[in-house]
């Protein structure tokens, strides 16, 4: 299939979702946009060396998340995040409730630290398998559960508080 | 679990969709990106990125071309094709798969988070690597690079280095140089460290390093452009002769006002091309720039 045809299926078929996974690990909309057009660019630079060893959402779900990592950990998200709390701090808002409810379930996974949201995010937003999430984020499968659970009860103690029924 | 997840969260999230306007910018950048063959920088500053087109004609040697919301900037020094040493080897555990969180200095051991870059890349291409010491990336890749004595002593250096392995290499160190900063704590979640700023040095310096490594991506060039809230400040010859241009960071309405806002100073030296980034006064910047040896 020609590159311009995959490009617009990988972008139909997956890209809400990865924007979405974007806003929820990166917690600012115009970071997740940033991260979500990169996964893209990045995917089909690399389209061709993509060896099929892994399944193709696994594939574009890693590049994501490793966009979103790079992000994190780069010193203008820093600055940017400094300058988004000034903002706040002047408007006394949340730019987050333009988008969410107060006690939604996205504002309770973005309460979470950053490797449980992604362990949360990877499995049930994803729907990858455990198998697939230590594909992703490079840990044995194992880990992968223990992180599972652990970020599963703390989001419970989050969604209770919320008054969800969990 | 009695909710389903994704459900839910597609429900709540259902305003925040992959728009025709994005999609046209990467459709955009994507495919020029492919008809190239060989990678264009993508430069993240705030909220842009942006992906040059040179227009490079067939046998002319194009050179950095760094703009500023539109504005083109004086030329730099060229660059050149340099060489680096990526040893075969099995894959190591890259930035790129998920990054080992790097404790405080009094935790870390000399060696962490350090080791020898393999030439086996991950799935979309990128060999990747973490470092804590400018040096010790110089020794591997087995180059010499542009170094000053104010980052001497420095234990929360948080290096890095991404290449293809074949057209580019780009090595970024975070808290280069400290400056008069301090009360560094790690932040083990986001793997970086939280500071104090000085009363000269409102944050530390960044260094980014950009190598080529093929005739390829040297005759192809690369575009840059800063967006939003940056001007440029000033294009000026450092007592070591390299072309300097300074671009500086500005409020919403386009001033400093009184405040120190961060400053890149850009130049190509030898060939490579170096960005010193931080808070501090222009004054402070062109003194670093010297420092560069």
């Amino acid at each position: 299939m020609p590159a311009d045809q995959n490009l617009e299926r990988l972008m139909n078929e997956y890209g809400d979702a990865i924007l979405r996974m974007c806003f929820l690990y990166l917690k600012d909309y115009q970071l997740a946009e940033d991260a979500a057009q990169e996964t893209f660019i990045k995917a089909m630079k690399c389209y061709d060396a993509f060896e099929h060893r892994s399944s193709e959402k696994t594939w574009l779900i890693r590049i994501a998340v490793n966009c979103c990592k790079n992000m994190m950990r780069s010193r203008w998200f820093q600055i940017a995040r400094n300058d988004l709390r000034d903002d706040q701090e002047k408007a006394h808002d949340d730019p987050i409730d333009a988008f969410l409810e107060k006690d939604s379930v996205s504002r309770a996974i973005m309460k979470l630290n950053a490797n449980d949201r992604q362990v949360i995010m990877l499995y049930y937003y994803q729907d990858l398998s455990v198998h697939e999430i230590a594909a992703v984020i490079g840990k044995k499968e194992n880990a992968v559960l223990q992180r599972l659970k652990r970020a599963r009860d703390r989001l419970k103690i989050i969604l209770e508080e919320a008054g969800y029924e969990y | 679990m009695n909710i389903n997840m994704k459900d839910t969260i597609d429900r709540e999230l259902e305003c925040i969709v992959l728009s025709e306007e994005m999609k046209s910018r990467i459709r955009k950048k994507a495919v020029s990106r492919r008809r190239d063959g060989v990678l264009k920088w993508a430069v993240v500053f705030a909220a842009a990125v942006i992906l040059g087109g040179t227009g490079a004609a067939a046998g002319y040697r194009m050179l950095i071309t760094h703009s500023v919301n539109g504005e083109v900037l004086p030329e730099l020094d060229p660059m050149r094709v340099v060489e680096i040493h990526i040893p075969e080897g099995q894959p190591a555990a890259f930035a790129s798969a998920e990054q080992p969180a790097a404790p405080a200095p009094a935790e870390q051991p000399d060696s962490a988070g350090q080791g020898e870059l393999t030439g086996v890349p991950d799935e979309y291409g990128m060999i990747q690597k973490d470092y804590k010491d400018y040096r010790k990336i110089q020794e591997e890749l087995g180059i010499h690079l542009l170094d000053t004595e104010l980052s001497a002593n420095n234990p929360y250096m948080q290096g890095h280095i991404m290449t293809d392995g074949s057209d580019f290499a780009m090595i970024t160190v975070e808290n280069y140089i400290l400056g008069d900063t301090g009360r560094y704590q790690f932040l083990e979640e986001e793997n970086r460290y939280a500071y104090e700023s000085g009363n000269v040095f409102l944050s530390p310096i960044s260094l980014t390093v950009r190598l080529i490594l093929s005739e390829e991506q040297l005759n192809r060039g690369w575009d840059w452009e800063y967006l939003g809230m940056y001007r440029f400040a000033e294009s000026y010859t450092s007592g070591q002769g390299y072309r300097v241009n300074l671009v500086e960071r500005t409020l919403e309405n386009g001033d400093t006002g009184n405040a120190v806002l961060e400053k890149s100073a850009v130049f190509v030296a030898d060939g490579v091309e170096y960005t010193l980034r931080g808070r501090v006064s222009m004054e402070t910047m062109k003194g670093i720039v010297e420092t560069m040896k």
